[in-house]
């Protein structure tokens, strides 16, 4: 038994006394103290997806490769157009569905944390945030690995990848960030109504052909869309991470820093929203 | 300076919503206002809200198991989901003093296609134990199940009953200073039933539980205090289990007459 007494004080509104920063901290502080149970969730997560699977981790290897032939066979097939690349157009295409990848799937991941740990957050005493916590565990575990199998087939397309992929880790924050703030703003009011979540998967699934991610920026014509993509924060977010692992530099460094800036603060506003009705939305989730 | 572990429960509330469409606009406006910093107004109710429990005081401490009791929809879980903090009351306060182990649910994370052995340690860790403590008492745990041929057997071959055995053993294994249990062992046969009995007097020894059970003989063996419960609020509280049983019992045959008349 621990030798300190923990106590705890239930009152309405308590996360108001506490304010959102102290709660910050307290969070951090609850998930590294039940780091264990973090973890052991985690693993999980990540090997009940696989156990019903007869192939099991090997999709982890087989998803992307299933990714770039799609995309190349319908580049082949003149559907897609991307304008000069500079590379490749499968390695251009490889590296940057990988880094879109990682922001929808971390979006998407945070959207659906909190209905999908209904049982978990209605039966158990578990800290709240902890199904978050184990959510960016998960998807930064299942990047890393579409990461080295990235790198693997672009060496084999006898690409190397710049000195930049030092830095390629640096770059991908923002990013995730903004992931996170995304997907725990819609994740707190989907709980409430489906009508978010139904309307932001639709519009995901639509930033991806205003993001230069499959084109290049040169092969837009349209006036309209050139502007979309030029004000889309993701642009500079997903493209330089891609241009840091492939040339060594970022796709726009002032683009890239407000977008980081943007992050920053869609994060620190997600906290807040989640943080103030966090509590009030498990109990809808009755 | 060490405080002796108990739970003291001072007018705690909750509401609910019955209408949905309505739920969802005030839980709009809720988070909306939450997010912009200004604090929701618990205490009063709105449109096709309800307590759920109302004005609630109870103290339990070292050494009691104080059996709730009260018919479907009397309050009995949301009390406990207050107390075990899923989520926060609206009005009253409640102060739990101790290592705290929720048993609302057996088996909580348990997946299915895992080993046995995997979800011991996934329970546990939900439960509050941490992974040393788990490798010291994970033949205990077994052990009391009674499910050692299993021990790598993936979860969805036990039978309920033996899935239940498992989530008791892992929580008994636990030694919480506060233990709040809610009708987790109506599936268990009579033998595992006795042998759980034994070990909750066990523990209460030294620690302070709240028991929900619709089992009025085990309520009977394993308590020492009880309360009923009645549209959310206390009906009646007393030492005496057996004057509490014999109240919710008259309760429940005025309810059932006011329903279905006395057949004459």
């Amino acid at each position: 038994m621990a030798g300190t007494v923990q106590r705890m004080i239930i009152t309405p509104n308590r996360c108001f006394d506490t304010g959102s920063f102290a709660g910050f901290l307290n969070a951090i502080r609850n998930q590294l103290h039940r780091r264990d149970m973090v973890y052991q969730l985690f693993k999980k997560e990540f090997f009940a997806g696989y156990a019903k699977s007869f192939i099991g981790s090997a999709w982890i290897v087989v998803s992307p490769v299933i990714g770039i032939i799609s995309w190349v066979f319908l580049h082949r097939a003149n559907i897609i157009r991307p304008g000069d690349v500079g590379i490749p157009y499968p390695a251009y295409i490889l590296v940057g569905t990988l880094v879109w990848g990682l922001f929808m799937n971390i979006t998407s991941a945070f959207m659906n944390a909190m209905a999908n740990s209904r049982y978990l957050l209605l039966w158990t005493s578990i800290p709240h945030e902890t199904v978050f916590s184990v959510q960016i565990l998960l998807q930064v575990v299942h990047f890393f690995i579409s990461f080295c199998v990235t790198i693997i087939i672009l060496i084999l397309f006898g690409i190397f990848p710049s000195l930049g992929i030092l830095l390629f880790p640096v770059v991908l924050l923002p990013l995730i960030l903004l992931a996170m703030a995304v997907g725990t703003i819609i994740s707190v009011f989907s709980v409430i109504s489906l009508d978010m979540r139904k309307g932001i998967t639709a519009l995901l699934g639509l930033l991806l052909f205003v993001t230069p991610v499959i084109y290049s920026l040169d092969a837009v014509t349209n006036v309209w869309l050139q502007k979309v993509i030029y004000l889309n924060p993701l642009t500079y977010l997903v493209c330089s991470a891609r241009d840091i692992l492939l040339f060594g530099r970022l796709y726009s460094a002032e683009g890239f820093f407000v977008s980081t800036g943007l992050s920053v603060a869609a994060a620190l506003v997600s906290w807040r929203v989640y943080y103030f009705s966090g509590d009030k939305v498990i109990e809808r989730l009755i | 300076m060490r405080q002796t572990p108990g739970i003291s429960v001072n007018g705690i509330s909750k509401k609910f919503c019955k209408s949905l469409r309505r739920s969802i606009i005030y839980g709009l406006a809720d988070i909306t206002g939450s997010s912009l910093g200004i604090r929701p107004n618990t205490r009063q109710l709105r449109k096709d809200e309800f307590w759920a429990v109302r004005d609630v005081s109870l103290s339990v401490n070292k050494g009691d198991m104080v059996g709730l009791i009260g018919q479907n929809g009397s309050g009995k879980t949301t009390l406990l989901r207050l107390l075990a903090g899923v989520f926060p009351p609206d009005g009253g306060e409640a102060i739990l003093t101790g290592r705290l182990a929720a048993l609302l649910t057996v088996g909580a994370g348990f997946h299915r296609h895992l080993s046995v052995r995997d979800n011991v340690y996934i329970n546990a860790t939900i439960l509050g134990m941490s992974r040393k403590e788990i490798d010291e008492k994970f033949d205990a745990v077994i052990a009391f199940s009674g499910i050692g041929d299993f021990i790598d057997a993936p979860v969805a071959v036990l039978s309920d009953g033996m899935y239940v055995r498992l989530g008791f053993s892992i929580a008994l294994a636990m030694q919480p200073d506060i233990l709040l249990i809610d009708e987790v062992l109506a599936v268990s046969d009579r033998e595992f039933r006795e042998k759980c009995i034994d070990a909750l007097r066990r523990i209460t020894q030294e620690s302070a539980a709240v028991f929900v059970s619709h089992n009025m003989e085990i309520v009977k063996k394993v308590c020492n205090g009880i309360v009923v419960m009645n549209k959310g609020t206390v009906a009646f509280k007393s030492k005496d289990v057996a004057e509490g049983i014999a109240y919710y019992n008259s309760l429940k045959r005025d309810i059932n007459k006011k329903t279905f008349g006395n057949g004459k």
